[in-house]
């Protein structure tokens, strides 16, 4: 019988206990800063990132695990496992999946034993992508099956963030400066959304950030009657408690999901994304 | 901002749209335009928004083309009057009231002139005079508008800048208070730690007693530890804090702060696991010291608020480009902390849940000291906690590495194969077997050795009877259930006892014993046959962990009391110790002999220490950059050790000095090959006091001044002796810079008589000397004339004392009474050789030997032995030249050939 490892990236933005309970691996990113650089979750945390994005005023930038590191982790996972499914972050907004890739093709005959699934999202898009990989594994599904079925599955999951401004994605070069400048002028909070793999601006909110947090919510939820609602998270980077209250109980209002996670994103997501932001990550069945 | 803007572009529209229409009389709406600017423009001039002088400029450019394009012709009034509203508002850039009043007058003379005298501007009607009434309130409107805006900014700076001088002046007060607050409260502090630390090392205490000077030291050290806290503190809100980078071996930090941990336990019943990663580099470059007290206020914590359980320690790295990232956690199965209370963790003065917490002890600025130190390392630290269950504290530092080779090393890992008998069922707390067992069960893997775990005894007993185990780590209770065949098996195998030092058994000589908690180093230490274990059987006392009889030692103070005292504290450590009274002697003694080591006291009248070590920086010699140079000071201010290391000081220690520190700095800049294993002193079976006669302790309590020098009589009577008989002079001296009220000397004179008085035991006298060094800092001559005489009278009650205390202590000699004894004169060489040689290698033991061996010789009628105990005096004056000097001349009078 095959042995298959289900593996991802800290940028999944899963709960630890998760990654524990479903036997799941995790390759970490690096987050760069004047200091040095350390690894995402065991050396710096999204708090961490926070504090020095914002309360330092400086900079600080993800790196992404190199051909080299994925390789390392593929043969460490080998010893133990015969086959590995791994979900990667989008190819439009990364370069992991593209070493991923080159990883595979340096292990020689090994390689044929990687699997490696661009999840089309970030964070806990992409999160959700990998727990329904680990339903087809715990199902009996082997490698093949599992890869077309999360290939038709990733269409369904929708990954968006209201974020306060638009500055952090201007400082990581998602967006030009002159709509970094409209949004601060006009106190617009742009909502970000994953099309077809790339992160682009699907709406726009102007005034009181919290009011437009209510309208963000109502709206993404929208037409609840293809919502799958196994599972759903609320992943935040720099909000505070009240905020985060405010959307569960929104949520709440107008879907019960069998679990609802609120889950703070990774040090690599929160730094490019910045303070004050926030999604509702879930799966619409297609 | 927004405002402004879109009424310019409304009006202007307005305007427009009003001539293509040909609306009305077009001027009136131009006016009525025109005054609902005016208005905005004044509104924004009290606001602030917008620079008065851009607004000028947009003013007077905007209306101008405006009118322009309306077909007002130049010498339109209402053109004339726009012009000299924007030239006010640009006048508004000198932010001179005078400069726009006068703009305004002008302004309004102008106009009207040019409506009554020159006619250039004719008014036709009332309503043009009303206008006119009306432009002249509004220019005069925004001038008065500038006016008070201008005077307002001119309050607030200089408001600003007394309150920015009041800031610096209390910032200054507040730095020298806590600087003065720092050495009058370390001085004693350091005093009492000292002093116990001296009664420890006494075997002659009983339990009870070593119990209570424990007790004191502990208490003693917390305090310090909040002093050390709070001074931290306000160093980092100054922006004061400053990381001193320098090489440090890991090994060494991690013994100490797991030491302390262990100290700090008390009686909880607490489990302390270490792990750490034998591959971190064995010497990495950054600031050891706040290091340690990062993990060190981690450990505290974790020891406080955990009652019982187990506290984890987990050291390892990552390695990167630029060296390594050290990783530390803590994590402790404490009260753990609730997620409305993690966000304070951090804050200043705050411990959270101070109403269960009450009974903790602390100041509340542990943990935001930590931070701010790992920030400023430019690491990150990150917290998870579960109210209820316990936390954990991790943090990650970037440092360089000097030295790659892993700090933990096992010679011929090969051969070893190592066995493990310790049942973790015994643990009452269920996380804490879970964790000890795992932590047992890797540990063999992390060291990489053979290593096996036994959970049954005979299963051991099995291979350790095959002959198939070199260590053997048994647990307190497993052996005393087995004590029988462990006795009987060293032969077979090496037994490691691991215990707590709390109720621990006596080991057997041929056995070790491994204090908990057991990890890689001093399993490390184990398996390389380190001599780093303490044997319980033993009742012999380490008192220093090495000796340097080698190494030569210079210490300069300008107190021979003070040197006294020092030269007795090193004692121990058998280095070969001269000692100078002067900058200037030291300067010169250093050009003719090599030392390892110089203690420099700070002050001292005519060149100061500061001063001398300057000048031996400057030589050209490579010697001379390179010796180590430690200042002796009393005034641990805050920049101190800046201040030090900015003069050529490789270091500092503080007076009192405490052992701890100066065998740190001994082991720090001496040369490795001069340090040896230190020798095991025997107890003293005699018990000897010093005879002093009743009521003397009011002038000198002997056993305060046998505290401060190891409870050595012999060298306190040396001391005693050298305080009486340089006091005699000292009183004579002060006398005199009194008199020539010379209170620069004075002051310096009665701070040496403060800290000789107090090594002495002559408390009162040393507070008097205190009190008037500090009127003398103080400028307070007054206080000075009251108390004078008061303290010289003290003082020659004191020396009256000593006198006395001395005759009662010391054998009489009588020359009379003695009888010689002839000589040889091969005899006598060798006795001038030993003692020739003695001198020149400082080696006052020596030369007291000799002369003590020779007291009563006599060679053709010369009183050899009375001769050398001449040279004897001289050397225990630390006076070497001469003692040299005497021998030379009884050389010359025997008329005896010695090289």
């Amino acid at each position: 019988m095959n042995n298959i490892l289900i593996a991802t990236e800290c940028v999944a933005d899963l709960p630890e206990e998760l990654y524990k309970d479903k036997d799941v691996a995790v390759i970490y990113y690096d987050i760069k800063t004047d200091g040095g650089l350390f690894r995402d979750t065991t050396e710096i945390d999204a708090q961490n990132v926070m504090e020095y994005m914002v309360g330092g005023h400086k900079k600080a930038y993800s790196v992404v695990p190199t051909a080299n590191d994925y390789k390392n982790f593929f043969n460490m996972k080998l010893v133990e496992y015969d086959k590995i499914i791994h979900i990667c972050i989008s190819s439009g907004i990364s370069e992991a999946y593209k070493n991923a890739q080159l990883a595979r093709a340096k292990m020689g005959q090994d390689g044929n034993k990687i699997f490696l699934i661009d999840s089309r999202h970030l964070s806990s898009g992409q999160g959700l992508v990998t727990l329904e990989a680990v339903k087809c594994r715990d199902a009996g599904m082997d490698c093949k099956e599992i890869a077309e079925h999360l290939h038709k599955y990733v269409a369904g999951v929708s990954t968006t963030f209201l974020t306060n401004n638009a500055d952090y994605l201007y400082y990581n070069g998602k967006v030009e400066k002159s709509v970094m400048d409209i949004c601060n002028a006009l106190r617009l909070h742009p909502v970000l959304g994953m099309v077809d793999g790339k992160l682009t601006v699907k709406k726009v909110y102007i005034g009181d950030y919290n009011k437009a947090a209510k309208k963000y919510i109502k709206s993404i939820l929208g037409n609840t009657d293809d919502i799958d609602k196994s599972c759903a998270f609320i992943t935040y980077a720099g909000c505070p408690g009240e905020i985060l209250d405010m959307a569960q109980n929104s949520v709440e209002e107008i879907l019960k999901f069998d679990e609802l996670y609120r889950q703070q994103a990774s040090a690599t997501v929160s730094c490019n994304c910045g303070p004050k932001t926030f999604g509702i990550l879930f799966v619409r069945n297609k | 901002m927004g405002i402004y803007i879109s009424t310019l572009l409304c009006t202007s529209a307005l305007v427009v749209l009003t001539v293509m229409a040909n609306v009305g009389n077009w001027p009136t709406h131009f006016y009525v335009i025109t005054w609902i600017q005016m208005a905005i423009i004044i509104y924004t001039v009290i606001d602030k928004r917008i620079p008065i002088t851009v607004q000028g400029i947009i003013y007077g450019l905007f209306n101008c083309s405006t009118a322009w394009l309306a077909g007002a012709h130049f010498r339109h009034y209402h053109v004339v009057f726009t012009m000299f509203c924007g030239i006010i508002m640009l006048v508004a850039f000198y932010k001179s009231k005078s400069l726009v009043i006068f703009e305004t007058v002008i302004a309004c003379l102008a106009i009207a002139l040019h409506h009554f005298v020159f006619d250039t501007l004719p008014l036709y009607n009332p309503s043009d005079y009303m206008e006119f009434g009306l432009e002249m309130f509004l220019m005069i409107g925004i001038s008065i508008s500038i006016c008070t805006n201008i005077e307002r900014d001119n309050i607030a700076r200089v408001k600003l800048q007394n309150a920015v001088l009041d800031a610096e002046s209390s910032e200054h007060a507040k730095s020298d208070f806590l600087a003065n607050m720092s050495h009058e409260i370390r001085t004693p502090m350091n005093a009492i730690i000292g002093m116990c630390e001296l009664a420890l090392r006494e075997s002659s205490l009983s339990e009870t007693v070593r119990e209570y000077c424990a007790q004191i030291q502990n208490s003693g050290r917390s305090l310090l530890s909040i002093i050390n806290d709070i001074l931290d503190f306000s160093k980092i809100e100054s922006g004061k804090m400053e990381l001193i980078e320098d090489e440090f071996n890991l090994a060494s930090t991690l013994n100490d702060v797991v030491n302390m941990t262990m100290a700090r336990l008390g009686d909880k019943n607490l489990e302390v696991i270490v792990k750490v990663n034998p591959s971190i580099p064995r010497t990495l470059i950054g600031d050891e010291i706040r290091i340690r007290q990062i993990m060190i206020n981690l450990l505290t914590n974790a020891v406080k608020y955990t009652e019982k359980g187990v506290i984890e320690l987990n050291v390892t790295r990552t390695f990167r480009e630029y060296g390594i990232n050290l990783v530390v956690s803590v994590k402790d199965s404490g009260i753990g902390i609730s997620e409305k209370n993690l966000e304070k963790l951090f804050s200043s003065f705050q411990q959270v849940d101070t109403k269960k917490n009450r009974s903790v002890e602390g100041t509340g600025l542990g943990l935001v000291i930590s931070k701010r130190l790992i920030t400023k390392m430019g690491g990150f630290i990150m917290v998870k906690s579960e109210y209820g269950q316990g936390s954990e504290f991790r943090f990650v530092i970037p440092l360089k590495v000097k030295e790659e080779r892993p700090f933990i090393q096992i010679n011929d890992a090969e051969r070893i194969s190592a066995a493990c008998f310790i049942n973790t069922q015994k643990f009452e707390d269920e996380r804490t077997r879970k964790a000890y067992k795992k932590f047992l069960e890797r540990i063999g893997e992390s060291i990489q050795v053979k290593y096996y775990m036994f959970s049954k005894f005979e299963e051991l007993k099995k291979r350790i009877d095959a002959g198939s185990i070199t260590h053997c780590f048994v647990g307190k209770e497993e052996y005393v259930a087995h004590s029988e065949y462990f006795n009987q098996s060293v032969d077979k195998t090496s037994i490691i006892i691991v215990q707590n030092r709390r109720n621990a058994v006596v080991v057997p000589n041929n056995m070790r014993c491994l204090y908990k908690p057991i990890y890689e180093l001093p399993l490390a230490s184990v398996f390389n046959n380190e001599n780093s274990i303490i044997n319980l059987m033993e009742e012999k006392i380490h008192t220093n962990t090495f000796i340097a009889p080698k190494a030569r030692v210079l210490i300069v103070d300008d107190n021979v009391v003070n040197l006294q005292v020092a030269v007795g504290l090193m004692q121990p450590y058998k280095m070969q110790v001269l000692t100078v009274t002067s900058g200037a002697d030291a300067i010169r003694i250093l050009g003719s002999k090599d030392f390892d080591i110089v203690f420099m006291d700070h002050m001292m009248p005519e060149m100061d220490g500061v001063e001398a070590t300057k000048i031996l920086r400057d030589k050209p010699e490579e010697y001379y950059k390179t010796l180590p140079i430690i200042a002796l000071t009393a005034n641990a201010v805050s920049g101190a050790r800046e201040m030090y290391l900015s003069n050529g000081f490789n270091g500092f220690i503080t007076k009192p000095i405490e052992l701890s520190a100066l065998e740190r700095v001994l082991k720090h800049n001496l040369p490795e090959d001069k340090l040896e294993k230190p020798e095991i002193i025997e107890k003293e079976d005699e018990k000897r006091s010093i005879k002093v006669e009743e009521g003397s302790e009011k002038y000198i309590d002997t056993n305060v001044g046998l505290s401060y020098i190891g409870n050595n009589i012999d060298t306190y009577m040396s001391i005693l002796s050298s305080y009486v008989e340089k006091g005699k002079e000292k009183v004579k001296q002060i006398a005199k810079l009194y008199e020539e009220e010379d209170w620069k000397n004075y002051v310096i004179e009665v701070h040496a008589l403060k800290s000789s008085s107090l090594s002495i035991g002559a408390k009162e006298l040393s507070e008097k000397a205190k009190k008037l060094e500090l009127s003398g800092k103080a400028g307070d001559t007054t206080y000075i004339k009251n108390n004078h005489d008061e303290m010289i009278k003290l003082y020659a009650e004191v020396l009256s004392k000593g006198d006395s205390i001395l005759e009662q202590n010391t054998a009489k000699e009588d020359s009379t009474e003695l009888e010689t004894v002839a000589i040889e004169l091969d005899e006598l060489k060798a006795a001038l050789i030993e003692i020739k040689e003695a001198i020149g290698s400082f080696d006052t033991d020596e030369v007291i030997a000799v002369a003590q061996k020779y007291a009563t010789a006599s060679y053709k009628d010369i009183a050899v032995g009375t001769e050398l105990n001449k040279a004897l005096k001289a050397a225990e004056d630390f006076d070497y030249d001469k003692a040299e000097e005497i021998v030379a001349g009884l050389i010359d009078q025997c008329e005896v050939e010695v090289n």
